[in-house]
């Protein structure tokens, strides 16, 4: 694989000194604090670290979610200064896949109309077709268009959240954590399916896991974290063979891969 | 499969025979579990299967936490000389919790929202008289400090939504230990918490445990968890157990179901390629040769 030095690539998002904060008052908590990290064309980032280490703010923070914010961010060429929700057009190009399938889909309207209704928002046309063939891209068939969340088995509404996502022709899509609810082998299936999708669109991804085996499948680079803050940024090969500098790093790749077991894959 | 293999005489023996976990649907019966037997002693036993495959079935059935429209039929079942199929509502109260107690995968909603962490966990403790109201504070805060938490007042009076799902899940395990019973069900009780927090919580499991002498069901969809913390494992598949072996000997089972979930977990080891999936044909024809 050879890849075009960093320089020469196109920057999809640019994060300088962020900081995002939750509450106020007594309970005011500093979520993630001065991160830098970038974001090139076409790449897919990793967010790694353990729960509240703030990796999902950040995904929620560039969806446009939460707006407590402070730091120097320009994403797909445009800055959005602190504190700034995106516009509705920004808002369009950057996606998100949420964690949990059984809380991301409305459990009274049909696929459809899940599929459908930000695409009313964004005033696209041909929605129908657009539904019809986003439900073909994660390989739904088209009996599930008129189902409801809770006649799917969480892989299926995965597919459905991912399909949702990707019917907006987004630029980059931000997935938090979007395997963790699965089952190994349904874990795989989607995982394949994403990668199907990059391959096919283009799309950069932010991938948020504190899965090690998921984020090193998946990442070109990976950032990680540990109590809001970035300790390191490595490429996501050197992460798979063990090469870190930080000990948060290496702590976690012990926990993750404890003592290998022999591997019986390739015999 | 007749009785699963060795086990461990020990004082509390679970022994079920021939278990069978039915539900009624408008499209008729289902079998969610098949013909399962199982005994075990104080010993630890992962049930690794996708979701679906019926293990927490199993769970709920030993503990008659099967409501209707489910019906329950086994030939034993039965716990330390007790025959569980044969209990009614209050006789049900005395074993729970105090003979078996059970840790399910998510704290968020198995506590209560609305009532302090630290009288939740008392309330075990009171129901099996194991210690008196006077004395259920100091028992709670001993306990929540055994289970590795390092400011037992702050959580005793916390609510659960003020807690981090791993402080969450060790209160669950602390709730469970109280009333010391001599059986644990664990339904995925780490698959809601993070890599790090994970081992942290499946140390204080093991290390109390061990000390405690109590025997283990694991129920997890984690192979690599199961088979570094079981003494062994039983693959569930469709309400059919299709694999049995020693948790050292998972690794080089040939079983197409056991070899599929094994496979199918991305290492790093050849990134952005695409990941082995499940033959389900296959299994299904091994599954029925088994059956």
């Amino acid at each position: 694989m050879a890849e075009p030095a960093h320089s020469e690539r196109e920057r999809v998002v640019q994060c300088e000194q962020l900081d995002i904060f939750y509450g106020h008052g007594a309970s005011h908590n500093h979520a993630v604090k001065a991160v830098t990290f970038e974001v090139f064309k076409g790449e897919t980032f990793g967010l790694v670290g353990g729960s509240g280490c703030g990796k999902s703010s950040i995904l929620r923070m560039l969806a446009g979610l939460d707006g407590d914010w402070r730091g120097d961010l320009s994403v797909l060429g445009q800055r959005r200064s602190s504190g700034k929700l995106p516009g509705q057009a920004q808002r369009l190009k950057v996606q998100m896949v949420f964690q949990d399938p059984f809380g991301s889909l409305h459990p009274r309207h049909t696929i459809d109309r899940s599929l459908t209704e930000a695409m009313r928002v964004h005033g696209f046309d041909n929605i129908e077709q657009r539904a019809v063939s986003a439900l073909d891209r994660v390989g739904l068939s088209l009996s599930f268009r008129f189902r409801f969340p809770h006649q799917l088995s969480g892989g299926q509404r995965q597919r459905v959240a991912i399909a949702r996502a990707l019917a907006l022709e987004p630029e980059i899509l931000l997935l938090d954590e979007p395997t963790s609810a699965l089952d190994a082998s349904i874990q795989a299936e989607v995982l394949n399916l994403l990668m199907d999708v990059r391959q096919d669109l283009g799309t950069t991804f932010l991938f948020v896991s504190h899965d090690l085996g998921v984020i090193t499948h998946m990442c070109d680079r990976v950032a990680v974290m540990q109590q809001g803050r970035i300790v390191e940024t490595l490429p996501g090969p050197e992460l798979a063979r063990g090469i870190a500098t930080h000990p948060y790093t290496q702590q976690l790749l012990a926990n993750c891969f404890p003592g290998k077991a022999p591997d019986p894959v390739d015999p | 499969m007749a009785c699963v293999m060795f086990w461990t005489p020990a004082m509390a023996e679970l022994c079920i025979e021939d278990l069978s976990v039915c539900f009624a649907t408008p499209a008729g019966p289902v079998e969610v579990v098949k013909s399962l037997s199982l005994r075990m002693g104080s010993e630890r036993v992962g049930i690794v299967g996708e979701s679906g495959s019926g293990k927490s079935m199993t769970a709920r059935a030993i503990l008659g936490l099967i409501r209707k429209p489910g019906s329950v039929t086994a030939r034993t079942i039965s716990f330390d000389g007790i025959d569980l199929l044969r209990q009614n509502t209050s006789s049900w109260r005395a074993i729970r919790g105090s003979r078996i107690g059970m840790i399910l995968q998510d704290p968020k909603f198995s506590l209560n929202p609305v009532v302090r962490v630290g009288k939740q966990i008392a309330e075990t403790g009171l129901l099996h008289a194991i210690f008196k109201r006077s004395q259920a504070r100091q028992r709670v805060l001993e306990m929540l400090e055994t289970v590795g938490i390092d400011d037992p007042e702050r959580v005793f009076d916390a609510y659960p939504h003020q807690l981090s799902g791993g402080i969450g899940q060790r209160v669950m395990i602390a709730a469970m230990m109280i009333a010391s019973p001599s059986l644990l069900i664990a339904d995925e009780p780490t698959s809601a918490l993070d890599v790090m927090v994970r081992g942290q919580v499946l140390e204080t499991m093991d290390r109390e445990i061990r000390k405690r002498g109590m025997g283990l069901l694991m129920i997890s969809h984690d192979l690599n968890m199961v088979a570094s913390f079981c003494d062994r494992v039983i693959v569930m598949y469709r309400g059919q157990v299709v694999d049995a072996c020693a948790a050292k000997d998972l690794f080089a089972s040939t079983h197409p179901y056991t070899r599929g979930l094994l496979n199918c977990l991305p290492d790093g080891s050849h990134p952005g390629e695409r990941l082995p999936t499940i033959d389900r044909q296959r299994v299904e024809q091994a599954a029925s040769r088994h059956g």
